[in-house]
């Protein structure tokens, strides 16, 4: 009998990560769901086995907590899921300036953001080399390249992940386990976010992209196997800009950022 | 009682205002202006001019009153200014939601819309519980949902509230731009062609105005707070709207189908123009998708626990039509 494949997705009923689950079934891929209790993620595996009729496991649980993340790998374990594709997307956003963060909050969002994807790869990786060819995609942010104020924890994560993602694939290359790692700009995900977004700098709106956009693209070069996904065009252009613009240049784009905050925080 | 309600000059909050003086609730309607032409003329009904965004004016016509009927929203969809939206749906219903806690209102009943939802998906009724599958479309549904979840907020923080998200409605009243179906009716009444995008088959649902009002009466006495309800009608192809139209008024004349994507790229040409004449266009391509999106929906929420009951399209059509060729005769 043919082997049954999912693509595990960590953190998706929301944003994201719930937009790579929907894209997910639309391809007829299978997939196991994880995100946190009462966040809508059966309603979500509901809409998507009656839609388009795949297999989809929800599973509600805290992924901050280390020993969940062994309890997820058991539950899969258990029943024999063969898991080919892993996208570590349950994360923490940034929240304001260093000053003004709670050190929970903190020590929450380098758990998830870091040591999370990092436990679970190390967990699955055998059920994923018995699925060669197989796949993990990490999701990162533009922030993995760019330095900015109120994204100095986040950032540093996603800096972590890129770093963590790229070796990881020259190690796993003779395994037949790629290993990718999305890099998206600004999403409309929640209704606050994408309101936050209409009203930027017309620079910025003109990056921001919907999540249902955004994660075709993912899934598009996570199959393909790419090393580093940056979604949009505009994107791409502000990668290009960072690599060839003299840091003075970029130094007072970030100090004229830093500027705005601060006005804001004025005028709040 | 006493219940304060704005948006008395929208469509449905004029004729909810006349609904509720009729049947014996003091009515205090915040209105912009108390000359208006679409004020609710009655003995029980109170105007009280004033703003959404000014909370003074506000917790005025707020005070003293036991429940709240929240229906005014800007919901000019070919405005793109978002500020607007946000100014009157978000700030506007803070504003709302904050004066009546602070006056001891015992429920607010908010009007909102299905479009929050997003489109059906294929096979499957849009019921209270179905995630988002898309991004919101427009300002119009973006602001609507931030709304929703401070209703939701205050009534966690014990300001009881309830939200109708309400379908395509239809029927006497007033003309305002969430009166789109009456305009199209009016058009099948004037007009020896009417031209219509190609898309026939996409269905909507469609709400019959007095469906809608005792909708928010039964959610007055009997909707649960924190809870939505779906208020819908009958789910309809364009297809059946216009032969319902048809029928109605018993007229044979043609409908003329235009192909959707030349009109589409037509309405392309057409808003860059606009834009470029800083003109807000009539009708965009994104309004166009927006109108020609499946919204299927279930009331059965609404039917079984609040004993809603929904009007066919043929009786609500057969209404709407003699109120429509009335009010042309009366021009």
């Amino acid at each position: 009998m043919e082997t049954k494949y999912y693509t595990l997705i960590t953190g998706a009923s929301k944003g994201f990560g719930k937009a790579m689950a929907i894209e997910c079934a639309k391809r007829k891929m299978n997939t196991v769901l994880v995100s946190l209790p009462n966040s809508g993620l059966n309603e979500l595996a509901d809409i998507l086995i009656r839609t388009y009729n795949v297999s989809v496991l929800p599973i509600e649980m805290d992924l901050s907590l280390t020993e969940n993340c062994y309890s997820l790998f058991e539950q899969v374990d258990k029943k024999q899921i063969a898991i080919k594709y892993f996208i570590n997307n349950a994360g923490l956003l940034s929240r304001g300036f260093f000053m003004d963060l709670d050190i929970n909050y903190i020590l929450t969002q380098i758990k998830l953001n870091v040591c999370t994807p990092t436990i679970l790869i190390k967990l699955f990786l055998k059920n994923l080399k018995q699925n060669a060819p197989s796949g993990i995609m990490n999701v990162g942010s533009m922030a993995s390249y760019f330095y900015l104020p109120k994204k100095q924890v986040y950032g540093g994560t996603k800096a972590y992940l890129l770093s963590f993602s790229k070796s990881l694939r020259r190690e796993l290359k003779p395994d037949n386990v790629s290993v990718s790692i999305v890099c998206p700009g600004g999403l409309n995900t929640t209704p606050s976010l994408t309101y936050q977004n209409r009203t930027g700098s017309w620079g910025s709106r003109m990056s921001i992209m919907n999540p249902e956009d955004a994660a075709i693209l993912a899934i598009d070069g996570m199959l393909k196997g790419k090393e580093v996904i940056v979604p949009g065009i505009v994107n791409k252009f502000y990668m290009l800009l960072n690599s060839i613009l003299p840091k003075p240049v970029k130094d007072k784009i970030t100090s004229s950022e830093m500027n705005k905050f601060k006005t804001e925080m004025l005028c709040s | 009682m006493k219940v304060c309600l704005t948006g008395a000059t929208g469509y449905i909050g004029n004729s909810l205002a006349l609904e509720l003086a009729e049947n014996n609730y003091e009515v205090h309607a915040l209105v912009r202006n108390i000359h208006s032409p679409n004020i609710p003329v009655h003995p029980n009904i109170l105007l009280f001019e004033g703003n959404l965004n000014n909370y003074d004016t506000v917790e005025k016509a707020i005070e003293d009153c036991e429940s709240v009927f929240h229906t005014a929203a800007f919901t000019r969809l070919t405005c793109n200014e978002v500020r607007e939206f946000y100014d009157a749906n978000v700030q506007g219903t803070a504003n709302v939601l904050n004066a009546s806690k602070e006056n001891g209102v015992k429920k607010v009943i908010f009007t909102s819309s299905v479009s929050v939802f997003g489109p059906s998906q294929p096979n499957t009724l849009i019921t209270e519980n179905q995630p988002r599958m898309s991004s919101y479309a427009n300002d119009y549904e973006l602001t609507k949902i931030m709304a929703e979840n401070l209703v939701l907020d205050y009534n966690k923080m014990g300001l009881p509230g309830i939200i109708l998200n309400v379908s395509r409605v239809y029927g006497p009243g007033n003309n305002s731009f969430s009166n789109g179906v009456n305009r199209l009716a009016s058009m099948f009444l004037k007009d020896r062609f009417v031209f219509v995008p190609s898309k026939l088959h996409i269905e909507t649902n469609y709400v019959f105005i007095d469906d809608v009002l005792k909708a928010h009466i039964l959610a007055l006495n009997n909707g649960v707070a924190g809870e939505k309800y779906i208020i819908g009608g009958e789910n309809a192809s364009y297809e059946k709207l216009f032969s319902t139209i048809l029928e109605s008024i018993e007229s044979k004349n043609p409908i003329v189908k235009i192909n959707y994507n030349i009109l589409k790229s037509g309405l392309f040409l057409k808003s860059f123009l606009d834009k470029l004449a800083l003109k807000e266009s009539s009708l965009t391509p994104e309004l166009l998708d927006y109108l020609f999106t499946n919204r299927n929906v279930s009331s059965e929420k609404a039917v079984s626990q609040l004993g809603y009951e929904i009007t066919s399209l043929k009786s609500g059509m057969e209404q709407t039509m003699s109120f429509l060729k009335n009010r042309n005769h009366g021009n």
